[in-house]
């Protein structure tokens, strides 16, 4: 009788082990759109043999005793995973520099003909006629009318330069409270995969899920990563220090900058030495906010400082319609501080278009500040226009080139992430075939059952008839 | 390679989406007409179109300039020519009274002629373009020639006006009235003294002499504003010319080709249809579709 149970054992095994490999495959159809999903497949492998000995032959050998199933693993190349996430990070800095860029853009809305370069000329235009009519009231009252355009044309830059810019730091902040949702929630499947390894199983699903933890982290800032023999990721970030370690994470936190308290530095919670960051998005903005936003404020308060300096230059020494000199025409020196001299806007004969007192049909000093439209302001040696032109010149040289770092960037990512779904993803296909086999053994099996069952039947039939 | 569903699912989204962008993109260009809409489409060509943008402004303020100063240019020449008639009546008067065949009376009456005429050489030099007097140099807004008991003051400075009428090209576009004027007047004033005297012999001599010197002196005036006259027609005709070509140069950077961009649309169109179309056969039944 040893024989039958043999039999009806190795056939249960199997039906057993069919049975897994479809489970394995409703899982993996189930999930077949879950992102970072992997897909996972049964190993099957010969039950432990019997040595088998009968009447017959003492030395036949050994017996087997069906399937059993040796692991469920999940398919995943941790290589690419890796390259990823450095991808990521690299990418998520590029775009948050070409998003940058691509709203100061939009701030000085060039080559048009309602941009920043139009009402700069507009400026000297309205002075090039004063001076052909120097004593005209209404043509004085144009010149004030174009300086509150164009001092107003500096103020909206400079507040939208600064909008961007806060919104960065905002960002900044955001991006801290995420990166700390996230490394927390590492640590906690860490601890849930190490236990799980630690009892000799694959941890498949909790691994997928921290996987895309580390995609999502990866996007948000530049980190490393290891994964220890007992299964726990250990999260460095690059140039800082340890994010998460085994089962403990370690919190950033923002503190208000020393010298510009409105914006945040990133420090490791309860510290207060700032982070130097460079990739992912919360380095892409801290880079942004700090390096390109700031360079694009000082260029355009260099240029509103110049246009004030220059104007006032040759305003300043002139004289006005009533003999009044020495009064400027542009108060402030920054482009969000720049604004007519309320004196010229009270009084617009205080608008010095002439090189003497009492002078009416003279508008030789209206002219030299018209000439700042072809000639250098004094001690410098590009024109107001020029060292405009240089700014947007300078902002399409770099829109462009992150641009196209963005594009290439996503190509990159695309290539890597068909290796990792080549790898790592469901196939419907596969999945049917696999599905198919698995069913054709489990009949196969149930069907061999009935048949032993007939067979011992029949037996105890005969023996007892 | 292995192939599995997601991959194809990325990679078509991937094509689609890249496909929709350059059609996109194309759009803007056929919908602006404008091949740079952006610094970054072309940060050199969007650099030279500002400079020549603004080239063009200053042209074109330039020509409003030289159409301005050439306006007050010819006030001031007609100004002269003016005067200068007046000066040739007087002349015409003096040489009859020289020959000393008129009466006393007929002689007081020609002085009040000449007090006539007078009156009208100075409305005349009073001449204004725009409400401003253009013989008073800086002093627009003063009336430059006053007539009190028969002498003739200048109330208006020396102010030579200058303007920028061409890129870097300055003019003075003014002729002060105090250079050939008062001559002109003080010989009328002169001869209007010595007809009331009956002084003839001064009349021919003197008086006839200083007409001439005067309008000797008017002529160089007139030929100095003719000159300016001319310079700045032909200072207005090369603005004309630079402000068309630079106007094709600005058109030429920033506009685009609009064959080109239609053509380019429809090709960037053709491209995402063909996406689309891939995409709606490569997301087929799988063989679990077939598995009844």
């Amino acid at each position: 009788m040893a024989n039958l149970d043999l039999g009806i054992n190795s056939l249960l095994r199997g039906l057993e082990a069919q049975q897994a490999g479809m489970d394995v495959v409703s899982h993996n159809i189930a999930n077949a759109s879950t992102p970072g999903y992997s897909r996972q497949s049964v190993d099957l492998q010969a039950s432990d043999p019997l040595t088998y000995a009968t009447v017959v032959s003492a030395g036949a050998g050994q017996m087997g005793t069906g399937v059993t199933v040796a692991a469920i693993q999940r398919s995943h190349d941790d290589l690419i995973q890796q390259q990823m996430a450095y991808q990521n990070q690299s990418q998520a800095q590029q775009q948050m520099l070409s998003d940058t860029l691509g709203q100061v853009i939009q701030v000085y809305n060039e080559p048009t003909n309602q941009g920043f370069s139009n009402t700069l000329s507009a400026f000297f235009t309205a002075w090039q006629q004063l001076s052909g009519n120097p004593a005209d009231g209404p043509t004085r009252a144009v010149v004030a009318e174009r300086g509150t355009a164009l001092a107003d044309s500096f103020n909206t830059a400079a507040a939208s330069l600064q909008t961007i810019q806060q919104n960065l730091d905002t960002h900044v902040r955001q991006y801290v409270s995420q990166i700390n949702g996230i490394t927390q929630r590492i640590a906690g499947l860490n601890q849930q995969i190490t236990s799980v390894v630690a009892s000799g199983q694959q941890a498949n699903d909790l691994a997928d899920q921290r996987d895309t933890l580390l995609n999502q982290l990866s996007q948000l800032a530049d980190i490393q990563y290891t994964i220890t023999p007992e299964g726990a990721a250990n999260v460095a970030l690059v140039g800082a220090g340890s994010l998460v370690q085994g089962n403990s994470s370690f919190n950033l936190a923002t503190i208000p900058d020393a010298t510009q308290p409105q914006f945040v530095n990133v420090v490791f919670d309860g510290q207060k030495a700032p982070l130097s960051l460079q990739g992912g998005q919360l380095g892409g903005a801290l880079t942004a906010r700090d390096v390109t936003m700031a360079d694009q404020l000082s260029a355009l308060n260099s240029l509103a400082k110049d246009v004030v300096d220059a104007v006032n230059h040759f305003q300043s020494t002139g004289y006005g319609s009533n003999g009044a000199t020495g009064i400027s025409f542009f108060t402030g020196s920054t482009a969000a501080t720049m604004a007519v001299d309320p004196r010229i806007s009270a009084d617009l004969a205080n608008i010095a278009a002439s090189a003497a007192p009492n002078s009416p049909g003279d508008g030789s000093q209206a002219l030299l500040i018209a000439q700042l439209q072809e000639n250098p302001a004094p001690g410098s040696t590009l024109t107001l226009q020029a060292q405009y032109q240089d700014i947007i010149g300078q902002l399409g040289v770099d829109a462009q080139q992150a641009q196209s770092n963005v594009q290439t960037g996503e190509l990159v990512l695309q290539n890597l992430s068909a290796q990792q779904s080549s790898v790592s993803s469901v196939s419907l296909n596969e999945e049917a075939s696999n599905l198919m086999q698995y069913q054709r053994a489990y009949e196969a099996a149930a069907h061999a059952i009935t048949i032993m069952n007939q067979t011992i039947g029949d037996m105890i039939q005969q023996l007892g008839g | 390679m292995r192939i599995s569903d997601q991959q194809v699912l990325d990679l078509t989204q991937y094509q689609m989406n890249s496909a929709y962008d350059q059609m996109a993109r194309a759009q803007t260009v056929l919908a602006s007409g404008k091949r740079i809409n952006s610094p970054a489409d072309d940060p050199i060509g969007a650099t030279t179109a500002l400079e020549l943008q603004g080239n063009l402004a200053e042209l074109n303020q330039f020509s409003s300039t030289a159409s301005d100063a050439l306006n007050w240019m010819q006030t001031t020449d007609s100004a002269y020519n003016d005067v200068g008639d007046v000066l040739q009546q007087v002349r015409t008067l003096a040489v009859q009274a020289a020959n000393g065949t008129l009466s006393q009376d007929e002689r007081q009456a020609m002085a009040a002629s000449v007090g006539q005429l007078l009156q009208q050489a100075v409305q005349s030099a009073n001449a204004t373009y725009d409400g401003r007097y253009v013989l008073a140099g800086y002093q627009t807004g003063t009336s430059p020639f006053v007539v009190a008991n028969g002498v003739v003051t200048y109330h208006g400075d020396s102010g030579a006006i200058q303007q920028e009428v061409s890129p870097g090209q300055m003019m003075q576009i003014n002729m002060p009235g105090n250079a050939a004027l008062p001559a002109v007047f003080s010989s009328m004033t002169q001869l209007q003294r010595d007809l009331q005297a009956g002084n003839t012999a001064a009349i021919g001599g003197a008086d006839l002499q200083a007409i001439d010197d005067a309008h000797a002196g008017l002529l160089v005036a007139q030929a100095t504003v003719g000159t300016g006259t001319n310079r700045l027609q032909a200072i207005q005709q090369a603005l004309q010319s630079r402000q068309n070509t630079t106007t094709g140069q600005v058109s030429q950077i920033v506009d685009a080709d609009m064959a080109q961009a239609a053509i380019d649309f429809s090709s960037r169109q053709a491209t995402y249809q063909a996406a689309l179309s891939a995409a709606s056969r490569v997301i087929q039944p799988s063989l679990l579709e077939f598995l009844k």
